[in-house]
């Protein structure tokens, strides 16, 4: 599909922006899906941050880390979703794809990931974002901290304290 | 490394619903492409208004023959200018003005406003 032709747009400006979609969607759809849970909602977020990024070719190309850049986008855009969100008392219902193989071990496993997702939905934003980005996304300290603008400490403090929670939810 | 460290690392490495995944260019170009022809549409019919409010009407305008072509004067505007007397005018005294009168020779009787008072201007 020439994306060019049908938006009208420089060609210089189409091709790249093709190319990022293709390069970036998983990773904006992962973090927005471990962040709001719902697939529906996954797909919606990923959607405006593609939107956010051809709006913003620009400052995205001159970022010196366009991941980050994404990183914080999508954040940022699953936070405001979940502000506007009501509180969920019982963690959501968290949407996973049944495992196709080994159908008693994967059941089983997929039962426990399903559970540790919707307890996921159950932690503060600030833990949850840090632990998302952390330990789901496998960024470092201090890219968790760049993109949530927050200390190193901070962000340390937050996964502690979320990790603490789950443990004590899942025991 | 306990239970939850364990489940944390298995979806990290979980691939993300594929189906879903895939709905994502599809949607991002759509709304981009209605986005486009919403900003073309918006503004071809700007410049359709700004045509037509601009462009100058291709029906004439009726317009009167030479002779035809004046405007009857009314009577009342060649007439000469009519002053209604005092006695129509609305701004008559509604009572006789008083006048100054001369009494004799050297005593003149002012007008007054006040009936009761008389004033002698002495000559």
């Amino acid at each position: 599909m020439d994306l060019s032709l049908e938006l009208n747009l420089p060609l210089a400006a189409a091709a790249p922006f093709e190319d990022y979609i293709a390069r970036y969607q998983q990773l904006v759809y992962r973090t927005a899906w471990r962040m709001l849970g719902a697939i529906g909602d996954a797909e919606d977020a990923c959607q405006e941050v593609f939107l956010k990024l051809h709006s913003r070719l620009g400052d995205f190309e001159k970022a010196p880390n366009p991941s980050a850049w994404l990183y914080r986008v999508t954040v940022n855009h699953c936070l405001d979703v979940l502000r506007k969100r009501r509180p969920q008392a019982e963690g959501g219902n968290f949407e996973v794809l049944a495992a196709g193989d080994n159908p008693e071990q994967e059941a089983a496993l997929e039962q426990q990931k399903q559970r540790l997702a919707r307890l996921l939905l159950r932690l503060p934003v600030g833990e949850r974002s840090a632990l998302v980005l952390r330990d789901l996304e496998g960024l470092s300290t201090r890219e968790v901290a760049a993109i949530l603008e927050v200390s190193e400490e901070t962000v340390r403090t937050a996964i502690h304290r979320a990790k603490e929670k789950l443990r004590q939810w899942m025991s | 490394m306990d239970e939850l460290d364990l489940l944390l690392r298995d979806m990290a490495n979980e691939a993300p619903p594929a189906e879903s995944l895939a709905k994502v260019g599809p949607r991002v170009r759509g709304t981009l492409r209605r986005r486009v022809v919403t900003r073309y549409c918006l503004a071809a019919a700007a410049m359709l208004a700004t045509v037509l409010l601009a462009w100058p009407s291709a029906e004439p305008v009726p317009l009167p023959k030479v002779p035809d072509f004046s405007i009857p004067a009314p009577d009342f505007a060649l007439s000469p200018r009519i002053i209604p007397s005092p006695s129509q005018s609305r701004m008559r005294p509604s009572r006789p003005r008083r006048m100054p009168r001369l009494v004799n020779g050297d005593k003149l009787e002012l007008a007054s406003t006040d009936p009761n008072v008389v004033i002698y201007w002495s000559l």
